[in-house]
């Protein structure tokens, strides 16, 4: 694998069962090496797109191209069968073969590519020590962990070398102690090996901290492709920004270059806005960790509003409470060096270029 | 005068002693042409090497043809199918419409399916042997054969059937004197076993005879009131018989029926009613002779015609299977359980006698 | 590796077509599976019901309509009462305690699961005559051993089970078909399953009960339509047992007045085929049902992941075992001994002869001048549809699972109509199409003939399981197998026939069992040429050779169960059982 993988290229890729559309003509690339994370919620066509990938399901229209070679083609006519494409597949269930064992399981598509048993077995030795599995070659599959099978599956497709790798949902399976362990080995692994991946998950903690890039689809299309912190903190759709991570929200009007929040009335400056026209009903969104919260008279900071304490919840490390700002009900963390009171009111500072104004009219996205 | 006599008389007997050299001399002539054909026939048989036979079912049958025939003809295969009577016309004819001639020879029935299909040969071109060949042998043509036209399906047995009866319960002169009435003694209700008699079988033929004695009422007093037990099977019937539960049986000849239970030892004394024409009727044992029309070995088929119908083989098969041949010059087994000279029996196999309604009336009586 | 760069690719309209033609593979060969199929089963059922509409020279009543025939024969709703007052109570009777039997032997570490799941295979290869005759020498009411002993005991007066009766007649479909089959096939299911299904269900504090109830059942939903559908047509379709046990109590069925019309001189083809067709009507909903309820959801309990931990049933492992041990040993192995002790006794039932046991029988049939070609044509009969089988019906079972074509469904319900028709009015289809297709007719006369028949009557079965086996598959199995680089081919023979293969070898097993006892669906195919055990059998039988009759038996189970060892013996060498 000297040379850098090819480039996955999907264009106006589109797939319907009936007269559902489960992908509705997505496109994406894929730069050589590169680990994109197809995320979003339940039902919303990553494993479809997946399979288009792998050559499981046919598109109903659109193309695949890796590198050279056309993967799918629906206007030409093309299409290679999953095991001329030379790419590797993680299954969500493993998808291990209970009548072979580790090895067997392993060693099976390098049988297939006609390699000597010799190499075989020194392949399968350094792919199966790779993932932490050496000696576990004679177990049945059925005798081993979750995570142990989860490895297996990694192993078999890592065993061939090949140039694009696909995950369903590879984690989804494990206990969360066990789902961290293995997203560190993963991340380790591609140091190792280059490799071009596309992997599928629901789970954003997930797709933040592994992937380059980030795809988040939603009822069959791609909202928004991006690196993780631009997604996290760049939202470009309403979607997007409600589904990664916690968000806050308050309604108000906004004008231009700012807003106006709905019943406190206190003014805030925004950087960023969308679609709204100045005095139009809008909500203004944060991510709580950008929220500063200081005791009502300590000094204060632009771009600060009021707040009341309604409700405080201890869990231990912090509080959880419940605060009043203007008309709206939010939910913040505080920490817990300091004694803080229910019915107390507190300042809130929300930095300008962590905030952004969407519209509330009802034509509004 | 004496001289004169004498001359005369020689005179007279002159044509008489011509006439005798003349007929010696022919049959001389006809010996050599019967003789010479047969030979021949026999040799072109061997080259044939097969003669296919489909027959009814008896084992005691099937083994004594296969094991008799290898020893007289160790180089033609006979090859011997137990064909299903229901199914065999069909068989056939779909065979034949694909343009697969198959059999040589019908030794099952009667049937009339077989008839009606015109999948029959005549059979007398194919007698060869003088000793076959004569009617009179055989009680005459019109009385061996089956169909209308006294060519195609001959009987090879004489048989006549009665029901038995367990002779340790109903005395033998009560039988004797009252004949089939006793069947519809109260007395004997739920005690009479009979094989199904709403299907083509050997318990359905006696309808006929017990019809035509008792009429119509007579008949539905016996399957009616007298609730016969219908059973599927022979040996269900010999079973009832022997243990007691049933004490009249309607199921073939008690002879072969119950061969195995007193063989094996078991002491049971049963009788048949009688061989009056009011007690028993004519069955058949499966046992009537054909030629197919397009038989793939003729000339085979023929030896086997002969063979079967010589007397040494009648004779050979009468004991075997227990049954009386059809042949005059072959001993009945049983001389006081024959056919009264000049009497009239019902055959349920000819049309005339209505087996086919009564078994529909049966059906309608006992519809489970 | 043939790659195609993108810019090199030709236009022209020929390569186009030629293109897309390729894409639809998958079609075009599920397409002609579903042909093959489809011509080879309804040819002969199209014969069958052609006949019942139109006028022909093989009807019996000339004249006559024979659907009205048919049905305005005597008695005809009483006994289709009948049959549903059976079908019922068997069903009702053996569907739970065959879930219960196999549950208990796939599920839990129950001592000597495989030996009692082993009993239910030879009862499998009883034939159903010779088990009859065996309960009837014990349940007989008058002369039976049970009733007398008990009699004699003094425990009772009169007689106490009569076998000539309603419920003599649901035991002895009990014991024959009705739980075997059920247990033979629902067993490997229940072994499929992972384990985690179960434990996650007890995780969330449900009992065994409430988990098999909820969890477990529901997830064996297409195996238990499937047995249980089967059994309901082979409820409809055998006679004998009615017409033995029923026809002197005044009991008769569907059955038995199809087989009365078949029967008859001249046979009444048409009507019998009307009654045939009836239930063919009468099935089919029930096959859709079957399709639709087996297809609405995904019932995939093998996924490539594996657990098989079974179920602890401590203190209740003897008490179980003891009470299915015992069951299996009075309704497989009782009569199974009672069938070879027959064989030998002089006369069957009969202890108080001077000489009760002999050898003659056996040396009869033995020496019979046709046992020894009959015993072959067997041999090649058994294997030869059974080695045919298996692989075809896996092949035909997983396009009706997995074929991404709109004909799997078609395929998988066409697979089940040569059930549908009974077999001895199908057994006239066979007849017609063995020599009207000119491939075919060249088999005529060979045992060739009688393999393409029985390959056929044994469709159901042996697609139906697979199917059910290949459901229980999780689909990504096998595309794991493509993706790692294997083609289709490959994959079917190194993936997916190895995992089905417990299963295979049930069917394989089953198939070859059943080809060899049966009769009604090769007699009119059968002559001296190619004759087989069964019909020697049959012809001893109808010839009143009982002793003989039974020797064959004897001989047809035997090799049956020869065979079963050696597939199980060569199975668990292989570690299929591994996963069991
Ligand atoms: N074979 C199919 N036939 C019909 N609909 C399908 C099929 N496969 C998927 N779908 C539908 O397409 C949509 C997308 O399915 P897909 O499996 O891609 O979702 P997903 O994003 O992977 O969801 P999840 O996170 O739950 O795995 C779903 O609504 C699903 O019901
Ligand atoms: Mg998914």
């Amino acid at each position: 694998m000297s040379l850098t993988p090819p480039s996955l290229s999907i264009s106006d890729l589109t797939k319907r069962f009936g007269r559902f559309v489960a992908v509705d003509s997505i496109a994406l690339e894929l730069r050589p090496g590169e680990l994109v994370a197809l995320l979003g919620p339940s039902g919303c066509g990553k494993t479809t797109t997946l399979r288009m990938v792998a050559g499981l399901e046919r598109p109903s229209a659109g193309e695949i191209r890796f590198g050279d070679r056309v993967f799918v083609s629906i206007p030409r006519a093309i299409e290679l069968p999953p095991e001329k494409r030379q790419i590797g597949m993680v299954f969500q269930s493993y998808a291990l073969w209970p009548h072979m064992t580790v090895f067997e399981n392993v060693a099976y598509p390098l049988q297939l590519r006609g390699i000597a048993k010799a190499d075989i077995r020194g392949k399968v030795a350094a792919v199966l020590d790779l993932v932490n599995l050496g000696g576990a070659g004679d177990k049945q599959i059925p005798q081993l962990s979750g995570g142990q099978q989860q490895r297996v599956a990694l192993a078999r497709a890592l065993v061939y070398e090949p140039a694009l790798m696909l995950f369903d949902e590879p984690f989804s399976n494990l206990d969360t102690q066990l789902r961290g362990q293995m997203r560190m080995e993963l991340k380790m692994l591609r140091r190792k090996v280059e490799m071009t991946g596309l992997f599928v998950t629901h789970d954003q903690v997930e797709a933040l901290s592994m992937a380059d890039r980030i795809a988040i689809m939603h009822a069959g299309r791609i909202e928004q492709i991006g690196s993780p912190s631009e997604v996290y903190r760049q939202p470009k759709t309403r979607f997007v920004r409600d589904f990664l991570g916690r968000v806050v929200n308050l309604r108000g009007t906004a004008d231009a270059g700012g807003f106006r929040i709905a019943a406190g009335g206190e003014r805030l400056a925004v950087a960023a806005t969308h679609d709204v026209h100045p005095g139009a009903t809008a909500e203004l969104s944060i991510r709580p960790e950008f929220v500063a919260i200081v005791p009502a008279g300590a000094p204060d900071r632009p771009n600060s509003i009021n707040a009341t304490i309604e409700e405080l919840l201890f869990t231990g490390d912090r509080f959880e409470a419940r605060m009043r700002v203007g008309g709206d009900n939010v939910l913040f963390d505080l920490p817990s060096d300091r004694a803080w009171a229910e019915g107390e009111s507190v300042r809130l500072h929300l930095p300008t270029d962590a905030v952004s104004i969407w519209s509330l009219e009802p034509d509004a996205k | 005068m004496i001289m004169n006599d004498v001359v005369s008389r020689l005179w007279r007997a002159m044509p008489v002693a011509v006439l005798m050299l003349v007929a010696m001399a022919g049959a001389a002539s006809a010996q050599a042409s019967w003789q010479a054909e047969w030979d021949k026939t026999v040799a072109a048989a061997k080259t044939e090497g097969k003669v296919v036979v489909g027959m009814s079912p008896s084992t005691v049958r099937r083994d004594f043809l296969l094991k008799q025939w290898k020893q007289d003809y160790p180089e033609i295969e006979l090859s011997l199918s137990i064909i299903s009577s229901s199914g065999f016309v069909p068989q056939v004819t779909t065979e034949r419409a694909a343009g697969k001639y198959l059999w040589d020879i019908w030794h099952s029935g009667p049937n009339f399916e077989v008839i009606k299909a015109g999948l029959l040969d005549p059979l007398q071109p194919e007698m060869i042997l003088p000793d076959v060949k004569d009617p009179a042998l055989w009680g005459g043509w019109d009385d061996a054969f089956y169909d209308d036209g006294k060519q195609l399906e001959m009987g090879l047995v004489n048989d006549l059937e009665s029901p038995y009866y367990n002779a340790a319960v109903i005395a033998p002169e009560r039988a004797k004197a009252e004949g089939l009435k006793v069947m519809l003694d109260p007395a004997y209700k739920g005690k009479i076993v009979w094989f199904d008699p709403r299907v083509t079988g050997p318990g359905e033929p006696f309808l006929s005879l017990f019809a035509h004695v008792f009429g119509d009422e007579g008949l539905k007093k016996l399957v009616v009131d007298q609730d016969p037990v219908f059973v599927g099977n022979m040996n269900d019937a010999a079973q009832a018989i022997v243990r007691g539960k049933a004490v009249i049986a309607v199921a073939g000849k008690p002879q072969s029926n119950l061969a195995d239970y007193t063989q094996a030892g078991v002491k049971i004394d049963v009788r048949p009613f009688g061989a009056t024409p009011e007690t028993a009727y004519r069955g058949t044992d499966g046992a009537a002779l054909g030629v197919f029309t397009k038989r793939p070995h003729p000339n085979a088929t023929r030896v086997f015609v002969n063979w079967i119908m010589s007397k040494r083989i009648a004779a050979l098969m009468s004991v075997a299977v227990q049954y009386d041949s059809r042949r005059k010059d072959v001993r009945p087994l049983d001389p006081n359980f024959t056919m009264l000279p000049g009497a009239f029996y019902i055959d349920a196999q000819r049309a005339e006698n209505h087996a086919r309604e009564y078994m529909e009336k049966v059906r309608e009586m006992r519809p489970q | 590796m043939t790659t195609e760069p993108l810019d090199a690719v030709p236009v022209s309209a020929f390569a186009w077509v030629f293109r897309r033609l390729y894409m639809a593979r998958g079609e075009i060969v599920a397409a002609a599976v579903f042909a093959a199929v489809a011509f080879l089963v309804l040819y002969p059922i199209g014969t069958v019901v052609y006949l019942t509409f139109v006028p022909n020279e093989l009807s019996g009543v000339f004249g006559t309509i024979p659907w009205y025939r048919a049905f305005s024969e005597p008695g005809m709703l009483q006994s289709v009462l009948n049959t549903i007052y059976v079908v019922v109570a068997v069903q009702v009777i053996s569907m739970p305690l065959s879930v219960g039997i196999s549950w208990f032997l796939a599920r839990t570490d129950l001592p000597g699961a495989r030996m009692i799941e082993f009993c239910f295979w030879i009862m499998f290869f009883l034939p159903s005559m010779g088990v009859m005759t065996g309960w009837l020498l014990l349940f007989d009411p008058d002369f039976g051993l049970f009733n007398q002993w008990l009699i004699d005991a003094g425990l009772i007066k009169a007689s106490i089970f009569n076998l000539y009766s309603f419920w003599g007649i649901v035991f002895v479909h009990l014991t024959t078909y009705g739980i075997s089959v059920k247990v033979m096939l629902l067993t490997p299911a229940f072994r499929n399953l992972d384990s985690s299904v179960e434990e996650a269900s007890f995780l969330c504090g449900a009992n065994r009960w409430r988990t098999l109830i909820r969890i477990v059942l529901p997830l064996m939903t297409p195996a238990m339509l499937v047995v249980l559908l089967m059994s309901i047509i082979r409820g409809l379709e055998t006679f004998e047992i009615e017409q033995v046990l029923g026809t002197p109590i005044k009991f008769q069925v569907y059955s038995t007045k199809l087989y009365l019309l078949m029967a008859n001189s001249p046979p009444e083809f048409r009507a019998a085929g009307t009654l045939g067709t009836a239930v063919l009507a009468m099935v089919l909903p029930l096959i859709v049902l079957q399709r639709w309820a087996s297809t609405r959801r995904s019932f995939a309990v093998v996924g490539g992941r594996g657990g098989n931990a079974r179920i602890r049933l401590g203190r209740w492992r003897w008490p179980a075992f003891i009470a299915m041990a015992g069951g299996v040993a009075f309704m497989s192995l009782l009569p199974f001994l009672m069938l070879v002790a027959g064989s030998f006794m002089k006369l069957f039932g009969f202890f108080d002869l001077p000489q009760v046991w002999t050898f003659d029988h056996w040396a009869t049939a033995l020496a019979d001048i046709t046992f020894i070609a009959s015993l072959r044509n067997m041999l090649y009969l058994g294997f030869g549809t059974a080695f045919l089988a298996v692989g075809i019906y896996a092949l035909v079972a997983y396009c009706a699972v997995r074929a991404k074509s709109r004909l799997r469904g078609a395929i998988d319900m066409v697979t089940w109509l040569p059930y549908t028709v009974p077999g001895i009015v199908l057994s006239f289809g066979y007849l017609n199409m063995a020599l009207q297709v000119p491939i075919f007719a060249l088999l005529y006369g060979t045992v060739g003939a009688l393999i393409l028949v029985s390959f056929l009557a044994s469709m159901p079965l042996g697609v139906q399981v697979i199917k059910v086996n290949m459901l229980q598959m999780g689909t990504e199995i096998e595309e794991a197998g493509r993706i790692v680089g294997g083609g289709w081919t490959r994959t079917f023979r190194r993936i997916i026939l190895p995992i089905g293969s417990p299963t295979l070898a049930v069917v394989g097993i089953m198939v070859f069992a059943s080809t060899i006892r049966s009769v009604s669906s090769i007699m009119l195919l059968s002559t001296g040429a190619n004759r087989v055990l069964s019909v020697l059998q049959l012809e001893f039988l109808s010839g009143g050779s009982l002793g003989p009759a039974a020797v064959v038996g004897t001989v047809i189970v035997l090799i049956s169960l020869a065979a079963a060892i050696v597939v199980r013996l060569v199975s668990s060498r292989f570690g299929i059982q591994a996963r069991g």
